[in-house]
């Protein structure tokens, strides 16, 4: 017991004495929120990264945040002419697709320079790629699947779930950043995560990573849960309030 | 004035969801039939995806139906007896073109035989309605000969089994409501859709029943489909969202009632009219959809879930 403290104690004395082998920039961020509540009169909402960059030594700071939503496996489908009509016919399923994706950084992202990067940690949506599932494990990608990945990316943006605004992040002073995130009324529920990166003449200087959750509450919350965990007996309510309104009607119209 | 409806899990206008309700309901208490090939559409249209607007369309058009027969009833224009039969028959349709339609899935060729069948049935229906209606409007404007048959005698009049539908003024056997509730039961499940449009045209010119106990007898039956699709769906898929449902509901019923009312104004004839050119709008939207190159190729569905 002795020698396991004195151990740790040496061990902390000679981290805390060992010079420095490089300068390490300080990074801190939060989010303005931790939940995104949904109500009845929930039309969207919006988010606010922050944080402070505190540089250590010389180079251009940037600083990059991405904002991913829970991955989904999705079948996309593509339209095709049979005899003349057109009708659904390939299709090509991936996972890991995320249902929310948003960047924000203080300059365009190919002026920062790091590409290898961005590549290895998905940042921007270029370097974003959903795992085509058709493929067995580690063959080589499938070029057909190409047009099936740039349709979830089209159809994604056009639905606001990804990039929805091209948001900067803006420096407030010298060390103060925010950058505001929107989400549109059909955002997904589920976990999010928020990682902010700093970049210091385009390598990478340090990292950090909030969650955040978007979820159902209230009434809402009541009913989809009911839907989920008890359908058979959602089924018949349903049933029951159609015929319910549809007796009333026909009763009060009787009367006027 | 903007909602959240939980299982769409979208935010939409209530006052649009009113307005979409009332005119399906206007339309179905008028023809009698469910409206669920006019509020699936329009539901997708406002971006709701696809298997919540069957699921939660079916439910609206319980309710319209149900206020729809109650109003018919009053007035003694729904045959209950026949609409029975026909229940019955469709019920045993519907199971086998379930077990079809998964077949047809199987062998991957189901969108193309849907679409096909849609557009054919559609167009096929509303043609032969239209010009019936608009020959018989147009012998009456000139003052022709109005007393005619009740209807042709033939050789389904020989089969056994004979009931007698007060209300239709027929006696027949029990068989020909039978297979016609059968053959629009395994339709309406290999083509998603309720099939009141098939159902009326079916028991006007194959029944021979008067057009308005048609109407009433046809909501009739329409409330056990949907209710039926309503429960599955919710069961099945949980893509039946109750609070989307209720705006729906509380325009359509009261749509219904109107529809109703409209109804008795008019003669056969001109519902007749209506009704072919309705569907043959319905038919001829569709085979738009299907002609013309798509903007957009490609669609997405999550694996394992709903929309």
């Amino acid at each position: 017991m002795r020698r396991a403290l004195a151990l740790c104690l040496f061990l902390l004395l000679a981290g805390v004495a060992r010079p420095h082998a490089a300068r390490a920039d300080s990074l801190s961020a939060d989010l303005s929120h931790r939940l995104i509540a949904i109500t009845s009169s929930f039309t969207g909402s919006s988010i606010l990264v922050f944080g402070a960059v505190v540089p250590d030594g010389p180079g251009r700071r940037d600083v990059v945040i991405v904002l991913r939503g829970p991955d989904q496996s999705l079948r996309v489908r593509r339209k095709e002419r049979v005899f003349g009509i057109w009708v659904n016919a390939a299709a090509h399923p991936f996972i890991g697709v995320p249902a929310y994706y948003a960047v924000a950084a203080t300059r365009p992202l190919e002026d920062i320079g790091a590409e290898s990067h961005f590549a290895r940690h998905q940042i921007g949506l270029d370097a974003l790629r959903p795992i085509d599932y058709a493929l067995p494990e580690g063959a080589p990608p499938d070029p057909a699947a190409t047009p099936f990945r740039d349709a979830i990316r089209r159809l994604k943006e056009r639905n606001g779930l990804y990039n929805p605004i091209r948001v900067p992040v803006t420096f407030i002073g010298p060390n103060l950043f925010r950058a505001e995130f929107q989400f549109p009324s059909n955002v997904p529920v589920g976990s999010y995560k928020a990682e902010i990166y700093l970049f210091n003449d385009g390598e990478l200087a340090g990292a950090n990573a909030s969650a955040l959750f978007v979820d159902k509450t209230g009434l809402e919350r009541w009913v989809f849960k009911a839907a989920r965990n008890y359908p058979a007996l959602y089924g018949i309510a349903a049933v029951a309030i159609a015929v319910a309104f549809g007796w009333g009607a026909a009763v009060v119209f009787r009367r006027a | 004035m903007q909602i959240y409806l939980p299982i769409a899990e979208l935010s939409v206008d209530v006052f649009m969801l009113l307005g979409i309700g009332g005119a399906v309901g206007f339309l179905s208490g008028l023809f009698g039939v469910g409206g669920g090939f006019l509020i699936t559409p329009l539901l997708i249209f406002i971006g709701v995806p696809a298997p919540v607007a069957v699921g939660t369309g079916a439910q609206q058009v319980v309710a319209s139906s149900v206020s729809g027969v109650i109003a018919h009833w009053r007035r003694g224009t729904v045959d209950i007896p026949m609409g029975l039969v026909l229940t019955a028959g469709g019920l045993v349709g519907s199971g086998l073109g379930s077990w079809a339609f998964a077949a047809l899935r199987k062998a991957g060729t189901v969108d193309v035989v849907v679409a096909i069948s849609y557009v054919v049935f559609l167009g096929t229906i509303g043609g032969l309605m239209f010009v019936e209606s608009a020959s018989a409007l147009w012998k009456q404007h000139r003052g022709g000969p109005r007393r005619r048959k009740l209807h042709q005698h033939n050789w389904v009049h020989g089969l056994p089994f004979k009931m007698r539908f007060r209300k239709s003024r027929l006696y027949i056997s029990a068989l020909m409501p039978l297979t016609v509730g059968f053959a629009i039961g395994v339709l309406s499940a290999i083509m998603g859709v309720g099939g009141g449009f098939i159902l009326v045209p079916a028991m006007i010119y194959l029944l021979g029943m008067p057009t308005q106990v048609v109407i009433g007898t046809s909501l009739f039956q329409v409330i056990f489909v949907t209710a039926s699709v309503t429960f599955l769906q919710a069961w099945a898929n949980q893509s039946v969202d109750v609070i989307l449902a209720m705006l729906l509901l509380v325009g359509s019923v009261i749509g219904a009632q109107f529809g109703t009312r409209v109804s008795m104004r008019l003669k056969g004839e001109q519902l007749r009219v209506l009704l072919s050119l309705l569907v043959l709008a319905v038919g001829l939207r569709l085979a738009v959809d299907l002609l013309i190159e798509p903007a957009e190729l490609y669609s997405l569905t999550l694996i394992g879930g709903r929309p």
